[in-house]
């Protein structure tokens, strides 16, 4: 059975007002437990919508959300418990940032979801922080007087730290310089692969994407417009170059080759396959399928 | 720190010099008892009228702080700094250097004072005292060359984020600047608004000849450059011609900055001897590259 | 979405009240609202009633927006007339129940300082409904003008109206932002008495504190980069010009201000 489905889910803005607008229509997914998905739409495709539908912090306007098979509305007065099951990281986390500690901070949510025992909460927060790449020093310093990308790291523990079994973050790397960047995508594998758990990814970099994700979801215009692993999505870079949305650049070079008129795959997404592809196209010229794994 | 040397430097040659930066040096006061923390250490820049240049650097590196020193929003604790031949501590000049070296942010949000697109526009010209039968035409100017006059009565709020950055631009335009500092104005939007204002700015630059100079952590956007800097820990660690600089991956990753894919993997088949040039930097550069490589084979 | 809500409610349109001048608009409802309180008869006060029901049709903004902004006083119109109808003692008395004596008098009184109340509320909704906030603050600027004479930093606070009205949305936004994120984390703003309500609003107003002055000092930096130094030697995009309908709107209302007060010698006043 899968952790999370979507039956028929639709989600109008402004109902009744004439600033009306339905943000997502008809969507189904399916999400099995310990997928790392990657989200990428463009601004206003309803990606933001969905991973707020997940969380319960927006109500379906129709059709459903199911948790472990149980709709999450079914009792809509516990739904503050399903937030702590899908934690949902929003885009500049590190806004959220109000104790006067970093430990404090962390301690919020899992404070909120009832941990009270005070050692079991101190594990709780240590372990969130380690996921998190945050050094045992700055859990005392006060969340104002840490740098940017720790700022973030800060926030993403915060949401760890209720140890939910599904962890959706978007935007993660939003404004960050490249090492921040990497810090971040390096940490959330980490955590993904120690925890099993389930990690949905929104992102507009489609590099950030490549890196990380088994499978792909492409959101236009409300609608799900693809759900598939990550190599058959590369590979319709044409139609998501129609869509709005960019590939990776490494993709684009083998798009381009193919303009040009080369018999190369297009399904290329990450630099040590591509450097594999292209060697082989220039030595024997035949198409690699071998190839390997990306 | 090597500096890697990279001969030909574009600031050589050409047009005359707009800002300067001599062996500057800066310290941020700290509020404790601690020492003041030195951010740059003796840096040194040309920027001459027309370039395009790039500043790169991580968060960190100090290319913030050298951008304030463009336009006197910060002053060099060692040092000068000259805006079009001006002193920058002389406080006479202030307002001039301002509407010589514009500079525009990272945040939309926090750079637009109007509540009206046409007035946020307009701004900076009546600060500066225009007479008002002339703002309208100025104003107008400014709005179409970002593509924002359709947009001119509306609210800020109501707009995109590339939008935003867009009316902030015509914000600086609408000053008749010579140059203008973008400080990472890209890196709040998405793909669509960084398109826009990286279309916005090399019109600038093609067509009103005004000189940029851009922050960014963004290698496609400095690949567009005529000039890219690094500078890390307070000083420039090497400058050169986009190509040239990301030749050098190695030292890119060294300090934590991007590769262009395109060029990695160029370079990548360089090494293992095929006949690629040493300049690709786009997608559509490499992919001719290595059909070009495939026909000579 | 809370930040759909704006203040003073603007209705944008091209009719005669919208094309007044700002301050001749300023100028000429304050006048209404001065001789609202003047007018003593069923005479001058018809007449005046008369001219603001002209006026509102003019403004081309429906009714109902109008009843709209009176939903909000209804209860103190209400609780005033009352009170005052209870109160007010006179000569001809209209019923008598008990303890409670209403006179003729009184009747006349409540039902004319019910009408000053509503008129004060429909008048400044004209206003705000047929200006736009930067038109209303260029026009306070300029009206106010003579007293930066007597030290009234009379464009910093023009300013500052300028820049609130800039932020309120954008704050409001962010508001949202920080609610929806406190709620990902569980955070209970819904139950619980008025304490716990309280208390659970720290981990909202604390972030929106630390963002606002952060927006308020990336502001000061723009502003300082875009050669702002104060309101000295500052010119303006749009400049402020009293036109013909100006002139005309003022003559009427200066017709009518003097017809009230004729009218008002022609009975004897029902209201002290």
């Amino acid at each position: 059975m899968a952790l999370i489905e979507t039956h028929d889910l639709r989600f109008v803005y402004g109902k009744g007002t004439p600033f009306e607008k339905v943000a997502l229509d008809g969507v189904d997914i399916s999400i099995n437990e310990g997928e790392f998905i990657g989200v990428i739409g463009h601004t206003g495709s309803g990606k933001s919508t969905l991973v707020q539908l997940l969380n319960g912090l927006l109500r379906p306007e129709s059709g459903s959300i199911l948790l472990d098979g149980k709709d999450i509305w079914a009792k809509p007065k516990k739904i503050r418990n399903v937030r702590f099951e899908v934690g949902l990281v929003f885009q500049y986390p590190e806004y959220q940032l109000f104790e006067e500690t970093v430990y404090k901070d962390i301690a919020f949510g899992p404070s909120n979801k009832g941990i009270k025992k005070k050692d079991e909460l101190d594990q709780i927060i240590r372990t969130a922080a380690e996921f998190s790449g945050l050094k045992e020093s700055l859990l005392e310093k006060s969340p104002f007087d840490l740098s940017g990308g720790e700022k973030r790291r800060a926030a993403i523990a915060g949401v760890i730290a209720m140890q939910p079994r599904v962890l959706i973050l978007d935007e993660p790397t939003a404004g960050l310089d490249p090492k921040g960047r990497d810090r971040i995508l390096d940490r959330i594998s980490t955590y993904r692969e120690k925890t099993g758990s389930t990690v949905l990814l929104v992102s507009h970099s489609m590099e950030d994407i490549a890196r990380v994700a088994d499978r792909v979801l492409v959101m236009n215009h409300g609608k799900v417009e693809m759900f598939d692993e990550t190599k058959n999505i590369f590979k319709h870079g044409e139609h998501l170059a129609e869509i709005g949305l960019r590939v990776p650049q490494i993709t684009q070079v083998f798009l381009e080759l193919k303009r040009l008129g080369a018999d190369v795959r297009t399904d290329v997404y990450t630099m040590d396959f591509a450097k594999g592809v292209a060697l082989d196209f220039l030595r024997g010229g035949e198409k690699s399928e071998g190839g390997g794994q990306q | 720190m090597e500096n890697i040397n990279i001969t030909s430097n574009p600031s050589d040659e050409g047009g005359e010099i707009q800002i300067s930066l001599q062996n500057v040096y800066f310290e941020y006061e700290s509020n404790d008892d601690s020492p003041p923390k030195e951010v740059l250490h003796g840096i040194s820049i040309d920027i001459r009228r027309g370039e395009f240049v790039a500043l790169l650097g991580h968060n960190g590196s100090g290319k913030s702080t050298v951008a304030k020193h463009m336009n006197a929003i910060l002053l060099p604790s060692g040092g000068k700094v000259y805006v079009a031949g001006m002193d920058t501590f002389n406080d006479s000049l202030l307002t001039e250097i301002r509407r010589t070296v514009g500079m525009v942010f990272q945040n939309p949000d926090n750079q637009l004072v109007a509540t009206i697109v046409e007035e946020d526009v307009a701004f900076g010209p009546e600060n500066l005292g225009v007479p008002s039968a002339e703002m309208r035409q100025i104003v107008d100017d400014a709005l179409k060359a970002v593509g924002m006059y359709e947009y001119r009565r509306h609210a800020p709020h109501k707009l995109s984020g590339g939008q935003k950055q867009r009316v902030a631009i015509a914000g600086i335009i609408a000053m008749r600047p010579k140059c203008i500092v973008f400080d990472e104005p890209t890196a709040m939007l998405d793909p669509r608004g960084r398109q826009e204002v990286m279309e916005a700015i090399d019109k600038l630059k093609n067509e009103l000849g005004i000189t940029v100079v851009l922050i960014t952590h963004y290698m496609d956007e400095a690949a567009r450059a005529d000039r890219v800097i690094i500078i890390n820990d307070g000083r420039l660690l090497t400058q050169g011609k986009p190509s040239e600089v990301f030749s050098h991956i190695d030292m890119l990753r060294e300090h934590h900055l991007d590769v262009p894919q395109a060029t990695e993997l160029a370079q990548y088949l360089r090494a293992a001897g095929y006949d690629i040039p040493e300049d690709v930097l786009t997608p559509e550069e490499c992919a001719k590259a290595i059909m070009a490589a495939k026909q000579s084979e | 979405m809370i930040s759909d809500i704006t203040i003073g409610q603007f209705m944008p349109g091209k009719s005669f009240i919208h094309k007044l001048d700002p301050r001749m608009k300023i100028i000429l409802m304050t006048a209404v609202i001065v001789f609202v309180f003047l007018a003593k008869n069923l005479m001058s006060m018809g007449t005046l009633l008369g001219f603001v029901a002209l006026a509102m049709l003019l403004s081309r903004i429906p009714l109902r927006m109008y009843f709209k902004g009176l939903k909000a006083i209804w209860f103190l119109v209400f609780f005033t007339a009352a009170l005052n109808m209870l109160y007010i003692k006179g000569e001809h008395v209209v019923f008598q129940y008990k303890a409670i004596t209403i006179y003729e008098e009184a009747l006349w009184q409540s039902g004319f300082i019910a009408v000053r109340l509503v008129m004060i509320v429909i008048i400044s909704s004209m206003l705000t409904y047929t200006t736009s906030p930067t038109d209303l603050t260029a026009a306070i600027e300029r009206l106010l003008a003579p007293f930066k004479l007597l030290g009234m930093p009379v464009h910093e606070l023009a300013m500052m109206m300028t820049i609130a009205l800039r932020f309120i949305p954008t704050l409001l936004e962010e508001t949202e932002k920080i609610m929806n994120a406190q709620k990902a984390r569980g955070a209970d703003l819904e139950s619980g008495g008025v304490i716990r309500r309280a208390k659970a609003l720290i981990p909202i107003l604390i972030p929106l504190f630390i963002s606002s002055f952060r927006r308020a000092f990336d502001l000061a930096t723009a502003m300082d980069c875009r050669c702002y130094t104060g309101g000295k030697g500052r010119t303006r995009l749009n400049v402020l010009k009293y036109r013909f309908r100006d002139v005309l709107a003022f003559i009427l209302m200066a017709g009518l201000c003097a017809g009230v007060i004729y009218l008002n010698t022609l009975a004897p006043a029902l209201i002290r």
